[in-house]
């Protein structure tokens, strides 16, 4: 049989990382291919969402803010629709490997499990991307041009905004490997209070005192007033425009590291405990 | 010249605490002593066996080997890395758990083999002639290009078996292998496990309780139970061991209290009901009288009219040759298949 | 002859009775999920609450609003809190089976159910007793969360009326549920399916917005949609609108219309899919 020589000196560096990041994502992709109903129902639900949120507030908005309703519904909305598919995807995949009892077959391989993670949101994140362009499409269509700001400063908030959401959804891996099943109560939970907290859906004014306290404790927050701000005009409601932008830059940094080595803490303790493949 | 060890394992104990359900709202937790210091060594290009029923602590053991579970206390070494060099062990060996799980399903089995080669980073030219050749190897032939979720028990096993020798490493690691094999399929790959270590120098960890499977592959086996290592050696010295003693293999219908009968016997050293597999392909199985006594000559007619006494029908009697199982048998006083199958009785 | 048929309805009762009581203690192991059940309806109707508080400046204004636009005389927050809890307590109907179906096909657990002599209607029975006892709970303690976070007299409306009406129109939910299990049963993608669908019900039974204001073809696909008039009438009995057809008696009418043809008709579907998969495929594949 064909011998392959074995190089330690193989087991790092960058251009390994990627090559460990290509093929991993790669098969991400053939499988969301092999889910073709998934695929294009996908697509709906982002619409349905949107409508029905975007309805719920123009009913209860005077006529002459219109457009600045659609606007802000469909804004909130992409932030949300990222952070939700980073939170579900990380969680629901890792449970599949477990389910089909390839999470042990993964982690006897030597890779990093920055790629692991990352690969697993690369390919909805792009498919996702591909529905948002063409919700806005349809939005446009059923209630008419809304405002478009600042695009290429909106879309360097944007991908600073993912970053953020990254890191929030590498932690909650770590979660999904720990609580199993009760993931998906969990990342239910996180997502509303996120939605919530962060004022996703409404202005942070709308806010009780206590909540908006909290809100400025957490990062995503400024994601959401920055980006929003950005793209359909306005101050930002926390802080100073400069100053939001730096603590968004920071956490895009910050904050996918630290969910990493929370993963990482995470799969040692199911080491230890011997559940990794459990399910 | 002394020869290179390539796993070194001293003192591993490994304990899991669970939850037990008292009712609805309440749990109690319970700890479970899986590996009670194991220490034993594999040299280059040996194969050692694992030998013990279920729940004996092999897969533990495995699994601790493959850092997909850290110990609770001892010390191991992989092709000279520590468990905390986990990046490297994970490089220096191809494995076999969980058995036909570990696949993705909605993958075919190429894309299945293509995605662990990368992992394994496998260069992209010599993964497709290391593909080709397993195909070749395991005749997977068309399944190849099928979608997992399609295939049998034994065909996931099979593809499994080649996901553990993608990346060549220089050990293997096969957890109960032949399980859903039927027995063709089964010799097969024992044949292929014994080419790779003969004409690839591999070093394997081969764990089963079959003991034939240990006893035809094995340069050196390990039984281990209650999550000790009971006995190591050669599989010829452990029944060497047992050659001052004759065993006798009794068929027919055997109530207990014939058994008990023929065990209090002063000429009786231990008379167990085992199970073993017919001889013919299939993997039926039958019970039978095993009875360890010093000299079978002197004792067959007491044990014969000792049987026939207590309501015994005898069918065959048989002087047999020792096997591991007699070996586990002298030591625990239990059958590898009766732990495994738990339970079982004839009358 | 008494004693079989007794003997027969008591197996029956038998089976149904330890599907509720596995159910409860498959829920007993994830205690957060009932919680969560709990809170998010509350959580989700904050979200228009709070946006239309923000834009219009203060809640009077936003009823305000909601009065011109939908021409519904009614506290908006207390409707669309009612609406968010009635909500869902149709998802848990609607996924209870379709869900069930694709978990156990997961878990493996599929055949060894269909294995056993018990007939499947005692097992959806079994299965629809503990979604009618979670629903009124989670709905009961849902809506006092929302009343008193939002600073709301639960007590104005005929409560007692709102849960007779959730309990019996939740019946051609059930119905609606084995069309689903029929569906995820053939396409396999449970959770893609539950999670777009249940937008577009979310549309029609007028769970934030009401129907009047969507276009008429939508608004035509809700009225043959049980699940607009479970909520219209939970509405209606809670906040003192008008019933939808204008009498208490005609809507009951056609909830219970609707009770009786659903379950018949989705039960059947159900059966003659899971008859052709059988054939085909084998009902455990996943």
């Amino acid at each position: 049989m064909t011998s392959l020589s074995f190089n330690q000196e193989q087991l790092g560096g960058l251009r390994l990382w990627w090559n460990e990041f290509g093929c991993m994502a790669k098969k991400e992709f053939i499988v969301l291919s092999r889910y073709k109903f998934s695929f294009i129902l996908s697509f709906f639900q982002i619409f349905f969402i949107m409508f029905i949120f975007t309805v719920a507030a123009l009913i209860l908005t005077p006529p002459d803010k219109t457009d600045y309703g659609v606007g802000f519904m469909f804004y909130s909305f992409i932030l949300f629709i990222y952070l939700s598919t980073a939170l579900w995807d990380i969680g629901n995949s890792l449970r599949e490997e477990q389910y089909q009892g390839t999470l042990e077959s993964l982690f006897m391989t030597p890779i990093s499990y920055f790629s692991t993670l990352l690969s697993r949101i690369f390919a909805n994140l792009v498919w996702t991307s591909v529905n948002v362009m063409a919700c806005f499409f349809f939005m446009t269509l059923v209630f008419g041009e809304f405002s478009l700001i600042n695009v290429g400063l909106g879309l360097i908030i944007l991908i600073l905004s993912l970053f953020v959401c990254f890191g929030i959804a590498f932690g909650f891996a770590g979660l999904a490997l720990r609580y199993k099943e009760s993931m998906n109560i969990l990342t239910n939970f996180l997502q509303f209070i996120l939605m919530i907290v962060c004022a996703m859906f409404f202005p942070f004014s709308a806010l009780p005192e206590i909540v908006e306290i909290l809100a400025r404790i957490i990062p995503l927050s400024y994601c959401v007033d920055l980006f929003r701000t950005t793209m359909i005009g306005g101050a930002p409601e926390l802080l100073p425009f400069e100053l939001e932008f730096v603590i968004v830059m920071l956490s895009a940094l910050i904050l996918p590291l630290l969910g990493v080595l929370y993963f990482q803490s995470t799969v040692q303790k199911a080491k230890h405990e011997g559940n990794l493949a459990e399910y | 010249m002394s020869r290179q060890r390539m796993i070194e394992v001293s003192g591993l104990t490994k304990t899991f605490r669970s939850k037990k359900r008292i009712g609805i709202f309440k749990s109690q937790m319970n700890e479970v002593k899986a590996l009670k210091g194991v220490s034993f060594h594999v040299d280059r290009g040996e194969i050692f066996g694992l030998l013990g029923p279920n729940g004996a602590g092999k897969t533990t053991l495995i699994k601790i080997l493959t850092t997909l579970l850290l110990p609770t206390s001892g010390t191991a070494k992989v092709n000279g890395y520590g468990l905390d060099q986990d990046k490297n062990i994970k490089a220096s060996i191809g494995a076999m758990l969980m058995g036909e799980r570990g696949l993705y399903w909605k993958l075919t089995g190429r894309e299945n083999l293509e995605y662990f080669g990368a992992l394994y980073h496998v260069p992209k030219k010599l993964l497709e002639d290391r593909i080709a050749e397993l195909s070749d190897l395991l005749e997977l032939g068309d399944f190849m290009d099928r979608n997992v979720e399609s295939y049998s028990s034994g065909m996931k096993m099979k593809m499994v078996f080649a996901r553990a020798l993608i990346n060549d490493a220089p050990i293997l690691m096969l957890d109960e292998p032949t399980n859903t094999l039927d027995v063709k399929e089964a010799r097969r790959l024992r044949k292929i496990v014994k080419e790779c270590n003969e004409n690839e120098n591999k070093t394997i960890i081969y764990c089963t309780h079959v003991m034939q499977e240990a006893d035809e592959l094995c340069h050196r086996v390990g039984i281990i139970d209650h999550g000790q290592i009971i006995a190591i050696d050669d599989p010829q010295e452990l029944k060497d061991d047992l050659q001052d003693t004759d065993i006798l293999s009794v068929e027919g219908t055997i109530p207990d209290k014939a058994r008990l009968a023929v065990e209090s016997l002063s000429e009786i050293i231990s008379a167990k009901i085992l199970v073993k597999q017919k001889n013919n392909g299939s993997k039926e199985e039958k019970f039978y009288l095993n009875i360890v006594c010093k000299d079978s000559h002197q004792s067959l007619p007491i044990i014969i009219s000792t049987l026939s006494e207590n309501g015994a029908v005898i069918r065959n009697i048989d002087k047999r040759e020792t096997t591991l199982e007699d070996v586990f048998v002298n030591i625990t006083g239990r059958s590898l298949m009766d732990d495994t199958r738990q339970g079982v009785s004839i009358n | 002859m008494t004693f079989v048929l007794k003997d027969y309805s008591l197996k029956h009762l038998g089976v149904l009775w330890g599907t509720f009581v596995v159910r409860v203690k498959i829920l007993s192991r994830y205690k957060g999920s009932l919680i969560l059940d709990i809170i998010i309806p509350t959580l989700f109707a904050s979200i228009p609450i709070l946006l239309g508080q923000a834009f219009a400046g203060s809640i009077a204004a936003a009823s305000t609003n909601f009065q011109e636009n939908t021409g519904l005389r009614a506290n908006y927050v207390v409707w669309i809190i009612i609406g968010a809890n009635v909500f869902g307590t149709v998802m848990e109907s609607l996924w209870m089976f379709g869900l069930f179906v694709r978990r156990e096909q997961m878990l493996g657990t599929l055949e060894a159910i269909v294995q056993t002599p018990a007939h499947k209607l005692s097992i959806l029975g079994g299965l629809a007793l503990y979604v009618e006892v979670k629903s009124v709970f989670t709905f009961i303690l849902g809506y006092l969360l929302g009343c008193i976070l939002f600073n709301i007299d639960p007590l104005q409306g005929n409560i007692l009326l709102a849960l007779i009406l959730l309990l019996i129109g939740l019946v051609p939910i059930f119905g609606l549920s084995f069309l689903l299990g029929a569906l995820i049963m053939k396409v396999k993608q449970a959770n893609s399916l539950v999670n777009t669908l249940q937008w577009l019900v979310g549309i029609l039974m007028g769970v934030f917005f009401p129907i009047t204001v969507l276009p008429v073809f939508l608004q035509v696909f809700a009225l043959i949609f049980p699940g607009f008039y479970l909520n219209y009438d939970i509405q209606a009995a809670l906040t003192g609108l008008n019933w939808f057809l204008g009498n208490l008696y005609l809507d009951l009418s056609v909830i219970f219309l609707f009770a009786l043809m659903c379950p018949f008709i989705g039960y059947q579907i159900f059966t003659k899919t899971e008859y052709r998969i059988k054939k085909a495929e084998g009902i455990g594949q996943f």
